[in-house]
């Protein structure tokens, strides 16, 4: 275990001592859960704290553990703890703790349905209270814009969240600039870079897959139960989270990119696997490209600052498309 | 070894904890640190300290006794030291437990489990990993608010711990990252990105950063309670200012071709369809609230599916755009009109 692990070690502690004080007799298995943590660790925990107490080092001074009854074969795994009076109020939060957990919960409060939202208000008023207002130092702002219709089909998608019911969607797919209806469990709602995900099962493909919201154009729950469970929806490494989203699929090119200084913020909205300084603020990026309409697409939006390095292709649809637009406008 | 170090840290926190007075740091060593040197001893009761703060434990430096200055003694305040009273509803506690799940930062997911943990350790039960739920009867599918870049958690401690930051940034104008040190006042998420707002040391003027254009780590540098930030600042506040959105102009009308557009048809405050189309065909008029930076790159992307009617900038942008474009690839823009 690394220093680290002492502060944690410590952190746990000065909570299971306040925690006990206010029960009594607890077993193991139930204070482990109750403070989410494993019961190898409250029985570590317990050995420390038996070592300490008040200076002098008398025995009497020392917190008294019945630690036979946590390790012997016919202990009754209960803790008893005494002599410990000094420290059963909890410590306070510290400032990350306090901020981490009013900004979470103000995050909850974007996300729950109306009657939640009481819930995590109340919450918030008590424990912004306890902690005295030094709270302010992590704004989470308002979570992705979500405009006009976005916010109903929002509701729907969180509705069917919640009642674990199928769901029916419009998807935009933009490569092809194509909508397609499917019918989908939904496990969950997530957020990354300024978008809403909703991650769920598509029964049209058969496989768990990631839309993105604001490209839902319509949406309506079922009757019917999902028919899946979220695990089977679920990132396969929790630690990976949404990144995965940007998991290149199987036969992808890897494109260069010169962009000019007015297109540089490019790699800040895409996900490139390289960045290379080209002079004059241009930069040359490299990215993965699954679809070439996708690529196409991206370099008419960026017109006339993105131009492709590698591998040298037809620009010819590229410029073809570009002529037709112009058409328009003579 | 950890649990000696864990033993030393609650036996150094009990010992000034119940007592009345500043206890002398000739006291503290001779208790906890009797077998170290001079230098070992030093670094290790700054580090014990160190640790005991960063868990938010008040410990307080003082003067034992006034007609000797120099010598520092040290007390915890059980008042200052200890959680104040709060009663938690069930539902209340219940909510709590998901917003555990909340961050995907691994450093503030511990930070708010162990909140939790003090507040459930006063009474409140708070439903933990093992009994954990996803909230679905709560009605809430938890979000996962995430902070992908690397600087975050390092910026976090830093804005608490009220320590001074060097990080290489790369401004939208700087073509290779610059070294900048700034005292850090909060974070702001905006957008879907993280910023953080403080006083620009080389600079000397209030700043936003954005934390996807630090290049490389950011590191804490000097002592903790370095500065202070402004009395009352509003960091979302300062970020909004700093860092106004693009602007959206006045509205926009456009002719979309019919069963393309998708993405401009939903952000339309109208859609006519059935119009005369720039080609002869039936297209659709597609009402926007406004003209700004993102709806000519919108347009542009649809290529001849999509054409401006008004206004008369934004149509003109288009065009110019375009015809740099054919420019670019070494076709003249005028040619092959049919």
């Amino acid at each position: 275990m690394s220093g680290a692990g002492s502060r944690e070690q410590v952190g746990r502690m000065l909570a299971l001592v306040p925690y006990l004080n206010a029960r009594g007799a607890v077993h193991v298995d139930q204070a482990a859960r109750d403070l989410g943590v494993t019961p190898q660790q409250v029985v570590k925990d317990l050995r420390v704290l038996f070592l300490c107490g008040l200076p002098g080092g008398y025995p009497d001074d020392l917190i008294e553990v019945d630690i036979d009854a946590l390790v012997e074969p016919d202990g009754d795994r209960l803790i008893r703890m005494s002599n410990a009076d000094y420290l059963d109020r909890p410590l306070r939060l510290s400032p990350t703790e306090a901020s981490a957990l009013v900004v979470a919960l103000r995050v909850l409060r974007t996300h729950a349905a109306p009657a939640t939202r009481d819930v995590v208000d109340r919450a918030l008023l008590k424990i912004e209270t306890a902690l005295g207002g030094q709270t302010a130092t992590i704004d989470p702002g308002e979570g992705p814009a979500v405009r006009g219709r976005d916010a109903e089909i929002v509701d729907t998608l969180r509705e069917a969240v919640a009642a674990r019911r199928q769901l029916t969607i419009d998807y935009h797919v933009p490569s092809r600039d194509e909508v397609s209806t499917r019918v989908v469990d939904p496990a969950r709602l997530v957020e990354h870079g300024g978008l809403l995900y909703l991650e769920a099962w598509c029964h049209t493909a058969d496989a768990p897959r990631t839309f993105r919201v604001d490209r839902v154009h319509a949406a309506r729950v079922l009757p019917t139960p999902v028919a899946t469970e979220h695990d089977e929806v679920a990132p396969s490494d929790p630690e990976a989270g949404p990144e995965q989203l940007f998991v290149p699929p199987p036969g992808s090119t890897l494109v260069t990119l010169r962009l000019d200084a007015e297109v540089r913020w490019v790699p800040d909205y895409y996900p490139v696997e390289a960045v290379r300084p080209a002079g004059d603020g241009a930069v040359e990026v490299d990215l993965r490209v699954a679809d070439a309409r996708w690529l196409q697409r991206l370099l008419l939006r960026l017109a006339p600052h993105a131009r492709v390095l590698a591998p040298a292709g037809p620009g010819d649809e590229l410029a073809e498309r570009a002529r037709q637009a112009l058409r328009h406008y003579r | 070894m950890s649990a000696n170090r864990s033993e030393r840290l609650m036996k150094l926190l009990i010992m000034l904890l119940v007592q009345r007075t500043h206890v002398p740091k000739e006291r503290i060593r001779a208790e906890l640190y009797p077998d170290a040197g001079d230098d070992a001893f030093e670094k290790m009761f700054e580090r014990d300290k160190e640790e005991l703060r960063s868990l938010g434990v008040p410990l307080e430096v003082g003067q034992r006794d006034v007609l000797f200055e120099d010598e520092p003694g040290y007390l915890v305040r059980p008042g200052d030291f200890a959680l104040p009273d709060v009663v938690l509803d069930p539902d209340e506690a219940a909510v709590l437990g998901v917003a555990t799940q909340v961050w995907e930062s691994a450093r503030l997911a511990d930070a708010t489990l162990a909140g939790v943990r003090k507040l459930s350790a006063a009474g409140v039960p708070v439903p933990l990993e093992g009994q954990r739920h996803d909230g679905a009867d709560l009605g809430i599918s938890p979000p996962r608010l995430g902070a992908a870049e690397p600087a975050f958690d390092v910026l976090v401690e830093a804005v608490h711990v009220r320590c001074e930051v060097v990080f290489d940034y790369r401004g939208t104008k700087d073509d290779a990252p610059v070294e900048r040190h700034l005292q850090p006042w909060g974070l702001v998420r905006h957008g879907g990105r993280w910023y953080v707002v403080g006083r620009d040391v080389d600079r000397q003027e209030e700043r936003v950063f954005r934390l996807s254009r630090i290049v490389g780590e950011a590191r804490m540098t000097g002592r903790r309670d370095a500065f202070v930030p402004p009395e009352g600042v509003d960091v979302g506040e300062v970020a909004r200012r700093l860092a106004p959105p693009p602007p959206t102009g006045v509205p926009a009308v456009l002719l979309v071709r019919p069963g393309t557009g998708f993405a401009l048809r939903r952000d339309a405050v109208e859609v006519t369809p059935g119009v005369p189309g720039p080609d002869g065909a039936t297209w659709d008029r597609v009402r926007l609230e406004g003209s700004g930076p993102s709806v000519v790159e919108a347009v542009l992307e649809h290529g001849p599916d999509v054409v401006v009617e008004e206004p008369a900038r934004l149509r003109d942008e288009v065009v110019r755009r375009l015809e740099a474009l054919l420019d670019g690839l070494g076709v003249a823009p005028r040619r092959g009109t049919p």
